[in-house]
């Protein structure tokens, strides 16, 4: 598989082990200071002349959180050497329109979570769990959600994660081997355990439940078949579920696999 | 890379050319002295050889880490900007068109007035703005 620009640069550095990710030496190592003061209104900014920059972290971020940040600047300045940017460092999330904050990202995500490094021990896990997805933040000093991310598009298992606020859907993200028809929907199902999660009425799922497809799907077929859920709670009023599909039937292509009428 | 590093990294690299030159050198007899199946012999040899060269790549991290720790214990007192002259300063710099600059940071006029002490004392380190001492004369 053909290494990114942030798995070139942590070859280069010889990083063979998720603990050697020192992200100030590998600033250093690309010409940029990483310094950590109160900032207010942001996370985190770059400034940078012709070789040299200064990253500022907010002190008052938490350590993966900061991370992040760091990554998230680096990006911007192996890719975005000489321009202005307005920049606010959100959570990590998939992000839809093509910016330089998705570059920015995807190189963060690459740094943090080298694919040379993730796969092998994300196949450590035989099941995609949130209990994998944390023993795998532990070891990547990442976030759930990033980490959640990054095994789902990995391709780890046939699933979707789906990240719900109270006014709906908020962004969704899914392993390549999901058709596209599985789109999740937009507002949580009364059927799925997650709409409890979210609401408080339920604590976490400690392991993935199993419900109907429909649930999670507005597809004419979607009864059909089950999937698993499992909700955590992100922040204030938001979870995030990973959907596994469990029914190779949907993971068919549309023309050449299952219909209901034959 | 600086001339510093590169010079601490010296050593390993020659060793890690003296390696590849030797596996070179070496004849196929030589390679199969001590091993019948050549494959496993030029596996053997590749693995050799990556060893040295991530072991030569991790002196890069070695050295940066520290220089960070370093830099660390050498960082001084940073002096006091007025904030109308660091608002201006910093306005300047967004403006200016003869020189290159990387910024991703909020737009100037919602940076707080500390944000906006805290960027302009980065430029002045970075050499994008002059400092305390040279813009005193203008």
């Amino acid at each position: 598989m053909r290494l990114t620009h942030a798995e070139q640069l942590l070859q280069e550095l010889g990083v063979t082990e998720p603990g050697e990710i020192d992200l100030e030496s590998i600033a250093h190592y690309v010409g940029a200071k990483v310094r950590f003061r109160k900032l207010e209104g942001c996370e985190a900014h770059i400034v940078g002349g012709a070789d040299r920059a200064i990253i500022t972290i907010n002190d008052r971020s938490s350590s993966r959180r900061s991370r992040f940040s760091i990554a998230h600047e680096l990006g911007h300045w192996r890719y975005h050497r000489g321009r202005q940017l307005v920049c606010r460092v959100d959570d990590f999330h998939p992000r839809t329109v093509a910016s330089p904050e998705r570059v920015a990202d995807s190189f963060a995500a690459d740094l943090l979570m080298p694919h040379y490094l993730f796969k092998p021990l994300a196949r450590r896990h035989a099941k995609l769990t949130f209990k994998a997805v944390d023993a795998l933040a532990a070891e990547f000093k990442t976030s759930r959600t990033a980490t959640a991310i990054r095994l789902v598009e990995s391709d780890h298992s046939p699933a979707v994660l789906v990240c719900h606020g109270q006014k709906g859907r908020k962004w969704f993200t899914r392993a390549p081997s999901v058709p596209e028809r599985w789109f999740p929907r937009e507002e949580l199902d009364a059927q799925s355990f997650a709409l409890g999660v979210l609401f408080g009425k339920i604590g976490e799922d400690a392991h993935p439940r199993r419900v109907g497809a429909d649930a999670w799907f507005d597809r004419w077929d979607a009864s059909d078949f089950e999937v698993y859920e499992q909700s955590i709670r992100t922040g204030d009023g938001e979870i995030v579920t990973i959907v596994t599909v469990g029914d190779s039937r949907m993971l068919r292509e549309e023309d050449r696999g299952y219909s209901r009428f034959c | 890379m600086t001339q510093d590093r590169k010079r601490q990294q010296e050593p390993i690299r020659l060793l890690v050319d003296l390696l590849a030159e030797d596996i070179l050198a070496a004849s196929d007899a030589e390679m199969h002295e001590d091993d019948d199946d050549p494959d496993r012999a030029a596996s053997d040899m590749r693995g050799l050889f990556e060893r040295a060269l991530i072991l030569s790549n991790k002196s890069r991290l070695a050295a940066a880490r520290a220089a960070v720790a370093a830099e660390r214990q050498s960082r001084g007192a940073t002096p006091t900007i007025d904030i109308a002259d660091a608002r201006r300063q910093l306005r300047n710099a967004l403006t200016r068109k003869d020189r290159p600059l990387t910024m991703a940071a909020r737009n100037e006029n919602e940076l707080s007035d500390a944000d906006v002490i805290g960027l302009v004392q980065d430029m002045r380190e970075l050499g994008i703005l002059p400092s305390d001492d040279e813009s005193d004369g203008h």
